[in-house]
């Protein structure tokens, strides 16, 4: 675990340079003056992540005083991380598939009695509940409809 | 009054009562209005005039949305690539887009091939403005001005309706000019021409009318054959006409010993060009039962009296006209900058920096 | 002052606090509160609902409504901020920074005491710099030119510098990191497609409500999910909260300088259009920091992380008139289409506005006054049961707090895709968050790009043509001292501080 950690600090500084670097290429095909501030600004970033890996490395190899803080709930599995993914994606699919009245509920019914452990009849409530309010907000309020999602539209 | 604030609170809290309309489709729906310009400006002003009478007529719910990027370009493609079911409608410049897209190798869309024509709101009067400290006190201070530096124009960008016109006013006029692009909205490029940063703008008059009545910015030059409708109700002082036969354009073609009929086409052209004007459209392929729905629903708001009676408290001038009479000006308007092309294009090179 | 202007005031306090006038402010501003605090609404859509439905009004009732319309939305924002780490407002994104640990320690009264008492006062001296400024209105708002805008920008560029935490290049990178994101899209000057992948979602550019939700709301319900944190604050009963109310309005007064300085930096740039109300926050915060003797506490719950932001955001409001009112140039979305409202009643903002009718104007301002006030003292009367919330099982809030982020990022643009570029954005806050790279450097940065960008080419380009002289401008020489104030100041204090400790 203590391996992994600098592994993946690492990696969320390579994606920052990478991406950096992509846009830096991206930018050759641009005019002069839709080029001319983002070249500037992404040179200066580029350099600026390349100073802080130096730093980092002198950190270290204790060549650079101060230690890498952590805060102190940083110390939690990895596997908490993907499953908090997992749930965050599943509330996007619920919405993109249901809607914003049904994708919410639905989502909320199954982590209610997956993560929370919470019983079946507060489940069920607090997500009726919800897409109740959710409803009155944009129908009543702003009588206007909420994205709907894909699903009701292809099964009509 | 104070029923008006608890009708306002109820009137919120309610769903909209709805109102006999021929748009059956349409009703109950919310409907996408585009404006290409940042809340508060010319094109919003219109869009939020029309709003609330046209959704009584077509049983609906208007919901503006502004998208202001790149001169209105990128507004005037969110119209364009949106779904072809009437739910989405924008105001454009047609003008500007006209010349973006005919002249340049811009992303701007056609207006006459990329949308359905529901009608036209305004033209654009375009005017010569300079602010009134800059020492140009009438045209022939800028003709004069002109002959020993040149003129610092203030535009905004690719799209805008005075993007073309500078050029082919120079031209006419025999004008040295020297463009900064890049002001965002109508009132920077007028404060612009206050501080003296730039000589002149062009611009449209009902965007700017309030610093013209305030004596702020000066009107030099009316680009057009014809004397506009704001000079016509009595606005103070003459200002010159650019197109025909006796127009400042026909003068300067025949001091410099240049062909009068050639500038008087070319001034016509432009006048042409302008009078595309303010339009609302919606995506191309629009079902022919939708079309006449939202055009019908259209001229009729435009034509109303309550319309009218709002838009002369809201200082501007509706000119609306159907989408035929719409759609052959547009064709006009294309005619005539062929006639411009290469004038224009030279112009855009120019002014790239 | 003028005495026509002292008549003006009395007149115009008459007119609001007179029935049924009054009912325009009430009725207006707690319609605001009920709009700013559901998620996905804010006071923008509201008045863009009442401009149709106010058309055959006299003017006097729209400028009260108007402006309790404008005075009655930032609290909200605040109050969810503090105790979700979700801004109801992109303006509110920075009292997070403070108000949420504050709520994770338990403190969530003294915080949302603070940021009401804060916000009620900051707008009251917003509107006393505006009435003041009242006679220099036009003038001054004319004076500020492109040159101005850019050093204005990259003055609020160095703020960074002090909310950096401990590193300030990871502080610069992320700034860099916000002013790429910026770019991507449609070039503002020559609509060339830019960073965008192809992807067509990204042709219209990063919008920063999702960023905003994903970077701070999400990533903070992801740590929530790692850490298994119980609660919001840690404790299971509201007697175990510590803090109340009166320690945190208390706290306003104890700080009362600084609660000043942040106000008139809201007035300030709330009053320069263009540059966007949300930077007013993040700018004040960020002088907060940097002026502190101590400034360790700052990001871990420092009351005065919040005085400073929620100070400056309500005296924006203010400060955003000025233009509006002088010029007719909105201060940002909410005063552009107050704006768009006034000029549809014929309504003429300029001289006329500032002369002929200054006691609807004086009527305009006693309202956003009273709207404050009456904001701030509800929100203050909803402070237990909204504490209360922050001992509520996490497992039962995380539902809801995920929801409330998801309607949003949806409903801001109607585009499901936003959702899914929160998504990203929370993951990339959290990763920000657990590799001690600060996230506010990236809002600012993303938020002040293209005022930055748009005003460079112009002042460039009016340089080149020797319109103007950069370096003889005043207001662009005292920015330009500010700046190097922000640059410089930072490593001082910091020397100061060891030395002082090396003495201790």
């Amino acid at each position: 675990m203590k391996l992994q950690r600098p592994k993946l600090r690492n990696v969320f500084s390579l994606t920052l340079a990478v991406f950096t670097a992509w846009m830096l290429f991206d930018s050759l095909s641009l005019s002069r003056v839709a080029a001319m501030l983002p070249q500037v600004i992404i040179a200066a970033t580029l350099l600026l992540i390349g100073v802080q890996w130096v730093l980092d490395l002198g950190k270290r190899r204790g060549i650079v005083s101060g230690t890498e803080q952590s805060p102190p709930d940083q110390q939690a599995p990895q596997l908490r991380f993907l499953l908090s993914l997992l749930w965050i994606a599943l509330l996007s699919c619920c919405t993109w598939l249901l809607g914003l009245v049904f994708g919410p509920a639905l989502f909320s019914f199954v982590f209610l009695r997956g993560f929370a452990s919470e019983s079946w009849l507060l489940s069920i409530a607090y997500s009726v509940i919800l897409a109740l309010v959710i409803s009155f907000i944009f129908v009543f309020l702003l009588n206007t409809s909420p994205y709907e999602g894909v699903l009701p539209g292809m099964m009509l | 009054m104070y029923l008006q604030a608890v009708a306002l609170v109820i009137a919120l809290i309610s769903p909209l009562h709805s109102v006999q309309a021929d748009c059956t489709p349409l009703q109950g729906e919310v409907i996408r209005w585009v404006v290409p310009t940042r809340p508060g400006g010319g094109y919003d002003r219109y869009s939020r005039l029309i709003e609330p009478f046209l959704e009584q007529r077509l049983d609906a719910q208007i919901a503006i949305e502004n998208r202001t990027e790149a001169g209105g370009v990128v507004g005037a493609i969110a119209i364009k690539d949106a779904r072809v079911d009437g739910r989405t409608i924008g105001i454009i410049n047609a003008s500007g887009l006209l010349a973006a897209n005919a002249l340049l190798d811009s992303k701007a869309p056609d207006p006459i091939r990329d949308y359905a024509v529901l009608a036209k709101v305004a033209g654009n009067h375009m005017f010569v403005f300079t602010g009134s400290d800059s020492g140009i006190g009438d045209i022939g201070d800028l003709l004069m001005l002109a002959a020993s530096r040149p003129i610092v124009v203030g535009v905004r960008d690719v799209g805008s309706a005075s993007f073309f016109a500078v050029p082919v006013t120079a031209d006419l006029l025999g004008l040295d000019y020297s463009v900064v692009p890049g002001y965002v909205g109508s009132t920077g490029r007028v404060l612009a021409a206050i501080r003296g940063e730039i000589d002149i703008i062009f611009q449209n008059f009902d965007s700017v009318r309030r610093f013209v009545e305030s004596g702020e910015l000066v009107p030099l030059l009316q680009i057009t054959e014809r004397k506009s409708i704001h000079m016509e109700t009595g606005f103070p002082g003459t200002v010159p006409l650019l197109g025909g036969q006796t127009g400042l354009a026909a003068q300067q073609a025949e001091a410099k010993g240049k062909s009068v009929e050639t500038a008087v086409e070319m001034a016509a052209a432009l006048a042409t060009i302008q009078a595309a004007g303010r339009l609302v459209v919606a995506p191309a392929g629009l079902s022919p039962a939708l079309e006449e729905c939202l055009q019908t629903a259209l001229m009729e708001t435009l034509l109303s009296p309550e319309l009218g009676a709002a838009a002369r408290r809201a200082g501007l001038s509706i000119e609306a006209a159907g989408a035929a009479e719409v759609s052959a000006e547009l064709m006009a308007s294309l005619q005539a900058l062929n006639e411009l092309r290469q004038l224009v294009r030279l112009a855009v090179e120019r002014s790239r920096l | 002052m003028d005495s026509e202007v002292l008549t003006a005031a009395y007149e115009g306090f008459g007119l609001v606090f007179s029935w049924p006038y009054i009912l325009y402010p009430i009725a207006g501003t707690l319609l605001a509160m009920l709009f700013s605090a559901a998620p996905g609404l804010n006071s923008s859509s509201l008045m863009a609902l009442a401009i149709p439905l106010t058309y055959a009004w006299e003017p006097l009732p729209v400028m009260l409504i108007f402006g309790a319309f404008l005075g009655g939305a930032t609290f909200m924002g605040s109050i969810t901020a503090i105790l979700f780490n979700i801004p109801g407002k992109a303006s509110n994104a920075v009292t997070l920074l403070d108000g949420y640990p504050m709520t994770q320690m338990g403190r969530a009264k003294t915080a949302i005491g603070s940021a009401a008492a804060a916000s009620a006062l900051g707008s009251t001296v917003g509107i006393l710099i505006l009435i003041a400024l009242i006679p220099f209105m036009r003038v001054a708002a004319i004076a500020l030119g492109p040159a101005e805008y850019l050093m204005l920008a990259i003055w609020g560029l160095t703020t960074l510098a002090a909310l950096s935490g401990n590193s300030l290049v990871k502080g610069l990178v992320a700034a860099g990191i916000g002013l790429q994101l910026a770019f991507i899209g449609y070039d503002p000057r020559t609509a060339e497609l830019r960073f965008t992948a192809g992807m067509d979602y990204l042709s219209d550019g990063l919008s920063l409500v999702p960023v905003l939700l994903g970077l701070f709301a999400l990533a903070e319900v992801i740590d929530l999910m790692v850490s298994g944190r119980s609660t919001l604050s840690g404790r299971q009963h509201q007697s175990e909260l510590s803090g109340d109310v009166r320690e945190g309005i208390g706290a306003v007064f104890k700080n009362f300088f600084l609660f000043i300085r942040s106000s008139a930096i809201g007035t300030v740039i709330g009053a320069i259009p263009g540059i966007g109300g949300s930077v007013a926050g993040f700018i004040a915060y960020g002088h907060a920091s940097q002026s502190a003797r101590d400034n360790s506490e700052f990001g871990k719950g420092d009351i005065r992380g919040v005085i400073a932001p929620e100070a400056a955001n309500d005296a924006k409001d203010g400060g955003a008139l000025i233009p509006t009112l002088a010029l007719g140039i909105p201060g940002g979305s909410g005063t552009a289409l107050f704006l768009g409202a006034m000029m549809l009643h014929g309504l003429t903002p300029g001289r006329e506005m500032l002369t002929d009718n200054l006691t609807l104007v004086f009527a305009l301002l006693w309202s956003l006054f009273l709207s404050n006030w009456i904001t701030s003292l509800l929100g203050l009367t909803l402070v237990n049961p909204m504490a209360r919330i922050s001992t509520i099982r996490t497992g039962r809030l995380l539902p809801a707090i995920l929801v409330m982020a998801a309607i949003g990022a949806v409903q801001y643009r109607g585009l499901i895709s936003d959702l899914f570029c929160a998504v990203v954005f929370g993951v990339i806050g959290y990763l920000m968050k657990r590799y001690d790279w600060p996230r506010i450097p990236l809002v600012i940065a993303f938020a002040l790009a293209p005022l930055l960008e748009i005003n460079l080419h112009l002042t460039l380009r009016l340089q080149e043509l020797d319109r103007i002289d950069f370096f003889s401008r005043p207001v662009v020489l005292l920015l330009l001292a500010l700046t190097i104030i922000n640059l410089i100041l930072p490593a001082f204090l910091g020397r100061l501080r060891a030395i002082r400790r090396l003495k201790k």
